[in-house]
């Protein structure tokens, strides 16, 4: 059970999310994502996609590893249901792997109840606090 | 007067002003009333964002922000900036995700009263016509990225060159529906491919088709010459450059954000990334910008075309008889290379306008002949249910806010305030009880788009007005509305 709320926010939907690791801060946020889309659970999937990134801060790997979450559904009308076996190293840069379970969907038989436009930096800030991991994320729609 | 934690000085009933403190490098100016000031402003980051954005490099005169304002991304929506060209900045902040999201609105020679009957049908049939929603594609076939850059490059004149609309519809779209340096290898391919199946779409939010009657004329010159009679019927487009556009956002916004290490700004917002306009990460932003707005350019074309096809289907008249002519097309997401005065001297300047709109004035070279004497209109939507203005633009315009004005209500409630205002309601039935046919995807949309979600555009419109910013020349009602 992932630990998030969506708070108000006045155009946009925004988050907040907290976790007990850097890991599952990350998977929170990609189940916000999907809640934030859809009421409904999609408690299937048929494909499964390998994703790895790097950047060099926590807060620009976040907002790149949901853009392609949300890119993958906007562009190739693939759902993310989940993520699995996400793995993040810390050398010079963050890097993160990440193994994302999902499907192809039809946007005509499933009711979408918003479309996420674009992952934002603003008011993006991951912290850590007493080894409990919290952030912010607005979804521009 | 302390609002929001910053002490605002009157400068006039409608202007007022935060003096220069810390690091601002201009003051800024907010176009506003005592009420809104004291009302919708004093809980928001909006005004925080005006004192962010003095803080860009090679900013001219001030930060402004126009009636509409609410807190957006580095930029506040209703912001409007001028950096100097030579030593100031371009920041993707400053003219939003949606690039060139924009208004078009075009005329017909039909009378209310003589086709009141046959809204809904309109309605429906627009609904049937114009991709609406969530990843709305397949308005016309899909296209191959060789004829997507083409679009980039040429904006409405391949909806034109294509079928899509008559050639007077180009002297009528800001900039004639192009913008020139506008360079498709510096797009990505993953933008492209975002465009491909959307080119003539609507798209979801708070984009929309709506079918107004002119409800009242302020000014009866300026009427005449924008070709609109009390009574008459209009086709108001509310989109903008869809997926391509938001993809060219992200993408540059992950170039700037590194760019702001490199030269060594220090901002206070992440989201106002942005770079020197003579450097190589600032051109490749503008010409990828200006491909985006002509994406939008074109969308906006091609579903003035679909409009044009659903009301001659539906109505079963000839093209002559519904006349159906573009009145203007304006975009309020862009960022413009222009010449304005500054300290009596004209000088080039890239005027960042995120949730404003251009208001050239009577005689600018850069408005259609027809509307040389009058300015060019300035199209202000409002909420599905109340109104929208048509203004005109003004001498003041150029002299205090670089040629602009607002766009639009602006929204005062959440969506989830408004899901929950709207709790028990029949809106579909309370818009219809008002004369308004409505079709949307979802009652969500519905609900989260209801009339007092926004804040009332005749205040917004009022201050524009009253400041001598632009005149208003026309109110607008709506009475059928397609929604994503």
């Amino acid at each position: 059970m992932y630990n998030y709320k969506f708070i108000e926010h006045t155009a946009d939907i925004a988050v907040e999310l907290t976790a007990s690791t850097i890991e599952e801060l990350f998977l929170c946020a990609v189940d916000a994502w999907n809640k934030a889309m859809l009421d409904a659970e999609i408690l299937y999937d048929d494909e499964k996609i390998k994703l790895d990134f790097e950047a060099e801060s926590l807060e620009e790997l976040l907002v790149n590893f949901l853009s392609e979450i949300n890119y993958l559904f906007l562009s190739k009308k693939w759902f993310c249901t989940s993520a699995e076996d996400i793995k993040l190293v810390h050398t010079d840069k963050y890097k993160l792997t990440a193994r994302l379970a999902g499907l192809t969907v039809d946007n005509s038989k499933i009711d979408f109840k918003e479309e996420i436009k674009a992952i934002t930096y603003h008011q993006l800030e991951i912290k850590k606090v007493n080894n409990i991991y919290t952030t912010r994320i607005v979804f521009d729609i | 007067m302390l609002i929001s934690g910053y002490e605002i000085k009157k400068i006039t009933d409608y202007l007022w002003e935060i003096p220069r403190q810390g690091k601002m490098l201009v003051p800024g100016r907010i176009y506003t009333s005592k009420n809104m000031l004291e009302g919708t402003l004093q809980n928001d980051e909006a005004l925080k964002q005006v004192v962010n954005v003095a803080h860009l490099p090679g900013i001219q005169k001030y930060s402004l922000a126009m009636p509409d304002i609410h807190w957006g991304y580095g930029f506040p929506i209703g912001g409007v900036a001028a950096t100097d060209i030579n030593d100031g900045v371009i920041s993707p902040g400053g003219v939003g995700y949606d690039i060139n999201c924009g208004v078009r609105l075009a005329r017909t020679s039909l009378e209310y009263d003589k086709v009141k009957s046959k809204i809904d049908d309109l309605v429906k049939q627009f609904f049937r016509d114009v991709p609406t929603g969530v990843g709305a594609s397949g308005a016309i076939k899909k296209l191959p990225s060789k004829e997507i850059k083409n679009i980039l490059i040429n904006g409405s004149q391949w909806a034109v060159e294509h079928g899509f609309g008559d050639s007077n519809d180009i002297e009528y779209t800001e900039e004639k529906g192009k913008l020139i340096d506008a360079d498709p290898d510096a797009v990505s391919e993953r933008a492209i491919e975002r465009g491909q199946d959307q080119a003539g779409t609507l798209g979801s939010g708070n984009h929309f088709l709506e079918i107004d009657v002119v409800d009242e004329i302020y000014d009866e010159k300026a009427a005449e010459v924008f070709g609109i009679f009390k009574g008459q019927i209009l086709i108001l487009i509310h989109t903008g450059s869809r997926g391509l556009g938001y993809q060219v956002c992200d993408d540059y916004l992950k170039v700037l954000v590194k760019a702001e290490k490199k030269f060594n700004f220090n901002l206070p917002d992440k989201q106002l990334a942005c770079a020197p306009i003579k450097s190589k990460e600032g051109q490749d932003y503008l010409h990828a910008m200006r491909c985006a707005a002509n994406f939008a350019w074109n969308n906006r074309q091609i579903i003035m075309h679909l409009a044009k096809k659903s009301l001659l289907k539906t109505l079963n008249i000839s093209e002559s008889e519904l006349d159906f002519k573009l009145i203007y097309d304006v975009c309020h997401n862009i960022a413009k290379i222009e010449k304005h005065k500054i300290d009596e001297e004209e000088k080039k300047v890239c005027v960042h306008r995120k949730g404003a709109t251009r208001a050239f004035p009577p005689g600018s070279e850069f408005i259609p002949n027809r509307y040389k004497d009058v300015g060019q209109p300035v199209l202000v939507p409002g909420d599905m249910g109340r109104y929208s203005f048509i203004l005109s633009g003004t001498e003041k315009a150029m002299e205090k806010t670089f040629g602009s004005s607002c766009h639009g209500a602006g929204r005062v409630q959440s969506r989830t305030q408004a899901k929950k205002a709207a709790k028990g309601r029949d809106l579909i039935k309370e818009l219809h009880d008002k004369g308004i046919s409505i079709q949307a995807k979802g009652y969500g949309t519905i609900a989260e788009e209801m009339p007092h979600a926004y804040k009332d555009v005749f205040d917004v419109v009022d201050i524009m007005h009253n400041s001598g910013i632009s005149n208003k020349v026309a109110k607008i009602k709506p009475v059928g509305v397609i929604k994503g």
